[in-house]
């Protein structure tokens, strides 16, 4: 457990005392509460990979803004430690310790932009532990302030320089999707389910190397499909408004310009047909998998994946192609990779219920994961990247990738 | 790298002493101190959980076999960053450390940052309880605030101010105000940030000195500034909204080039400024409060969502002017007043007069406010996005809503904490406003990965923003989800089939066919019981049925007859209470339930006796409704026949 006071009302340890005894008490479900009412204060949880962030107030405050800056520290540490458990926690607690400093004043965010809390602390890695042994000097911490803090682009470092400029621009995409089982009878005969939503959640990601103080302008093709916007803050609102145009100072490196949803996509590129037939105390599986929609490139890792109801007691299932595993917690796991040419593959086998049960009564939910390099599924489209006072010309590249998000096949 | 004591099994492990070398060193340095009184007894009782095997006592290495310089007064900053390092590997641990106060402060002066940074975090952390001591370090923060280095001086000033005593309060504020005039944005920030913990220690004297500060601060030049600013006047003078009206048009400007964190809380201060200033906008929902189709018939119906539904029944129950008045007033005053009834009244100032409305259409501050706010709806973080989400929805005339219905739901699509946020808000604006959402039922269609609050609420706002033309859509998903493993949820599910049934009247007999079908589960066989999840589900079934037929019971005569005939396969209790207090209800209704009376009561009575204590509560009652409905004949022979059993 790490602590770190930030006003001058102290939280007394206490607190986490009791978090712990409900968490234990409660199980997993508690650690999906974000906001908890303890008897002394309003709590706000994140898990991630396993570590709890808390936080507390007594005051009325905006809910989201507490538990939006947990999520930016568990960025900042993950960033910085190159992922995040309880080793690499403790292994770095004076880091994590200058960082929580450096982040929150008397509990309010300070400065929470990666870009220059890099440039105040610098990260663990090789290079600076080197850097280090050979210097003698074991100090992280930059001795002058960087000077985007007083700029009018925080988010950026102002004197970058780089001798290779270039900037990389990915669309990275996630389909969510909900299929539903055939209930009319011409779907029934298809075998197929019926689309009841999808729709495309995506990123605009970019890793930017450019020296100076670049200005772009991204535009894209077919702006007009996009049904929802989020923008990283460096994007000007009023070309959007006006042109739909991002027009941004970007971050140096890696980070998201904007996020996207595109709804109701009519075909998904594959299709998952899950039959469940029960009778007499057991219940017969089986699942086809087959491209529906050629996008055009491999598509690959596609997965299968369903949590076995509680009154199942056995299950007995194989595959024709890719390898079956049912995990401690019921959770069956079909991994596919990717389809290959002669035949669909399937999977196939019994499931026995508990005693008492003749028929499966509930039915399970299927997620499906693949992945297809080269192709935004939404079909947004690029149209340019300008670039206003580049240092030299730069090498721009474009990449596109969609995988699946919330894609669900119900039986 | 580490050593290797033992790790407690508890999930509060404490942690790992990580730092390599001599602790010994360490603790040699302070002489009088012994070490093993201040750190090796009993760590502090009820830190962490109370069990004092959980803080392992920090194990302590032999020397390397050389004689250590003590570290702490070491000439090389590599030794002292060592020696705090540790230091404050304890206090991460909940140690008490403070015995190293004296050694720790020296080192105030050292010209190393990360040395001056970590003896910081030390001095923060111990500064209120050895405030002597602390006090010795005044010195050299005065000299680093005139350090060229802004870094310097901002972490002198946040240092001092973070040492909270009354003593040099009037120092700290001397010092807050040359750093609100720094030419460094930075220091200026860090100056705003000093506000609060200035204002903390509650010196009345320095309170207008605050304020004045936090003016300049807000009328600074750099958003940054103005960011942190804001924070600072929403805890030291929340209600000083002059302050606010001299800048009112600048701060406008301003807001989108603040950063996230200040935005949240400026676009609060500007809303109650505007409030405060102009009154709330006549054409906006606040001022017009009538919820779209409040319904008043759900008093008696316990359905999972009773305890929200109640508070939200005390929410519309409210007249308009009333919630008007109430909305100004917690805006005028501050949330945490607005809460503590006994500062109601005696605001002098600020009297809001609720008849007082503006116009969202000829009133310039408000126009401002929506347009600076508007792009805002675009933010990556989701708590500006709820924040200028919140000002159209009390300021916006009722037309113009709409625009943050689709940044809401996008905000959906971030994390399951947010999400479930943004939902309580959404459920509240669906409450008042459906049709500000029902076109866009499918986005709250529930994915299995959806964690049971979000399917709850889910549920709750579905089943609100239904519409004739939305409900086939709806139901279809219901019926997927009635499906679903988790029969708590597909209780749920059932229980809100049953609120759309009574909201929209016409769909009640598709509904109770539905809930009629869940009754009698094919799956089961017939000798064995119900499982527990599945006797949660029949019973809300029966609670949705019996919701349903209250509305209009003549025309659903056939779905009583239909119950009470199957009566003997229904085994749970509560349900079958359920089906026994309608056959007393309903004795009346139509001709062939009184004809079914005589058996029914007959079969009751005969099996009263190994009946649930609820039921038999309920064949009780049921009997003298129909004892009371009808006359002697048939009440002969149930007195004969109960007299046998009681």
């Amino acid at each position: 457990m790490l602590e770190k006071q930030l006003t001058g009302h102290w939280v007394d340890r206490q607190i986490c005392a009791w978090f712990w005894e409900q968490s234990i008490a409660q199980g997993d479900s508690f650690k999906l509460l974000p906001v908890i009412a303890s008897p002394t204060h309003y709590l706000f949880q994140i898990v991630r990979e396993g570590i709890t962030f808390l936080s507390c107030t007594q005051v009325e405050m905006p809910p989201l803004m507490g538990i939006e800056f947990l999520y930016r520290v568990a960025d900042v540490l993950s960033d910085y430690l190159g992922g995040l458990n309880e080793d690499l926690i403790k292994d770095n607690f004076v880091i994590v310790y200058e960082l929580l400093d450096e982040m929150i004043d008397n509990g309010f965010p300070l400065t929470t932009e990666s870009n220059i809390l890099r440039e105040m602390i610098a990260p663990p890695n090789i290079v600076s532990k080197m850097l280090s042994v050979v210097t003698g000097n074991s100090s992280n911490m930059s001795n002058t302030l960087p000077v985007a803090t007083a700029s009018c682009v925080p988010w950026r470092t102002t004197d970058v320089k780089h001798a290779n400029n270039e900037v990389y621009v990915d669309l990275v995409e996630e389909m969510d999707s909900i299929v539903n089982r055939h209930l009319h009878l011409l779907e029934a005969l298809r075998r197929d389910g019926v689309l009841v939503k999808c729709e495309i959640y995506g990123e605009v990601q970019m890793n930017s190397h450019l020296s100076g103080l670049p200005d772009l302008t991204l535009s894209f093709a077919n702006p007009s499909i996009l049904n929802d916007v989020r923008f990283h803050p460096c994007v000007r609102f009023r070309p959007w408004e006006s042109h739909q145009i991002l027009s941004f100072v970007p971050p140096d490196g890696q980070f998201k310009l904007m996020s996207y949803r595109v709804k109701k996509l009519k075909n998904t590129p594959i299709y998952v047909k899950p039959q469940l037939s029960s009778d007499s105390g057991t219940c017969r599986v089986n699942v086809l998998v087959g491209l529906r929609n050629d996008p055009g490139k491999t598509i690959d890792s596609i997965t299968v994946q369903f949590q076995l109801p509680p009154c199942i007691l056995s299950a007995d299932l194989s595959s024709n192609h890719g390898t079956v595993n049912i995990l401690a917690n019921k959770t069956c796991c079909w991994s596919i990779g990717g389809i290959p040419k002669d035949k669909s593959p399937s999977l196939s086998g019994t499931l026995v219920l508990e005693s008492g049960l003749e028929r499966l009564h509930v039915s399970p939910t299927f997620q499906v994961g693949f992945r297809i390099m080269g192709v935004a599924l939404s079909g947004l489209q690029i149209d340019k990247l300008d670039l206003k006072n580049p240092p030299a010309r730069p090498y721009k590249g474009f990449r596109a990738l969609t995988r699946s998000g919330e894609y669900e096949v119900r039986s | 790298k580490t050593h290797g004591h033992t790790r407690s099994p508890s999930p509060i492990t404490p942690l790992r002493f990580t730092a390599t070398g001599d602790f010994r060193s360490l603790l040699r340095s302070t002489g009088d101190v012994h070490p093993f009184r201040c750190h090796g007894g009993e760590p502090e009782q009820g830190v962490v959980g109370g069990a004092p095997d959980r803080h392992r006592r920090p194990p302590l290495r032999r020397s390397r076999g050389r004689k250590h310089p003590p570290l702490l007064d070491s000439r090389f900053d590599s030794d002292k960053c060592d020696a705090l390092k540790r230091l404050l590997a304890l206090i991460a641990q909940g140690f008490d450390v403070s015995n190293f106060f004296p050694q720790v402060v020296k080192n105030v002066a050292s010209q190393s940052l990360e040395v001056k940074k970590l003896v910081y975090l030390y001095l923060l952390h111990y500064a209120e309880k050895r405030p002597n001591e602390a006090l010795l370090s005044i010195n050299c923060f005065q000299k680093d605030l005139g350090d060229p280095n802004p870094l310097v001086r901002a972490w002198a000033l946040r240092a001092m101010a973070g040492i909270r005593l009354h003593v040099i309060a009037p120092l700290v504020l001397v010092a807050v105000g040359k750093c609100a005039r720094d030419p460094s944005v930075y220091v200026r920030k860090c100056a705003a940030n000093a506000l609060p913990k200035l204002h903390d220690l509650r010196l009345e004297e320095i309170t207008p000195a605050i304020e004045e500060v936090v003016g300049t601060l807000l009328n600074d030049n750099s958003p940054g500034v103005v960011g942190a600013a804001a924070a600072a006047f929403a805890s030291v003078c929340p209600n000083n909204l002059a302050l606010v009206g001299r800048n009112y048009k600048k701060l406008c400007e301003t807001l989108p080039d603040v950063e996230e964190w200040g935005q949240i809380l400026l676009i609060e201060i500007l809303l109650r400024y505007v409030i405060a200033r102009n009154g709330l906008v006549k054409e906006s929902i606040m001022s017009s409060y009538s919820p779209e189709n409040y319904n008043s018939g759900n008093d008696d119906t316990y359905t999972n969502f009773d305890l929200k539904a109640k508070a939200n029944d005390l929410v519309t129950r409210i007249p308009g002017s009333e919630v008007a008045d109430m909305v100004s007033k917690c805006y005028l005053e501050g949330p945490d007043k607005y809460f503590l009834p006994s500062s109601y009244a005696d605001n002098g100032s600020l009297q809001f007069d609720s008849s007082q409305f503006t116009s969202a259409k000829s009133d310039d501050d408000v126009k401002m406010l929506l347009q600076c706010t508007s792009p805002l709806l675009w933010s990556h973080n989701s708590a500006v996005v709820l924040a200028a989400a919140g000002v159209h929805w009390i300021m916006a005339p009722r037309e113009n809503i709409r625009r943050i219905v689709k940044p809401l739901l996008f905000v959906l699509r971030s994390s399951n904490a947010s999400k479930y946020v943004v939902l309580c808000n959404i459920q509240v604006f669906a409450k008042v406003m459906p049709s500000l959402f029902a076109p866009h039922f499918e986005d709250f269609f529930i994915s299995s990965s959806d964690t049971y609050q979000i399917k709850a609420l889910k549920l709750e706002i579905l089943s609100s923003i239904a519409t004739d033309s939305s409900i086939s859509a709806i139901f279809q998903e219901f019926q997927d989800y009635v499906r679903d493993p988790d029969r708590t949820f597909a209780a749920d599910t059932v229980a809100a089939i049953g609120l759309c049934a009574r909201q929209l009247p016409n769909l009640a007999s598709t509904c109770l066919e539905g809930l009629l079908a869940l009754t009698t589960p094919k799956s089961l066989n017939r000798e064995s019981g119900y499982g527990e999840g599945e006797a949660i589900v029949l019973i809300q079934a029966m609670i949705s049925i019996k919701a349903i037929i209250k509305l209009d019971p003549p025309s659903h005569e056939k779905v009583i007859i239909h119950l009470v005939r199957r009566l003997e396969s229904i085994k749970v209790p509560a349900a079958r209470s359920l089906v026994i207090w309608m056959v007393g209800e309903y004795n009346s209704i139509g001709h062939i339930i009184p004809k079914m009376l005589p058996t029914t009561l007959k079969y009751l009575a005969w099996c009263f006796s190994s009946e649930a204590l609820e039921t038999k509560l309920q064949i009780l009652n049921a009997t003298v409704k129909v004892i009371q409905f009808y006359n002697l004949q048939i009440t002969c022979t149930f007195t004969r026949i109960y007299t046998n059993f009681l």
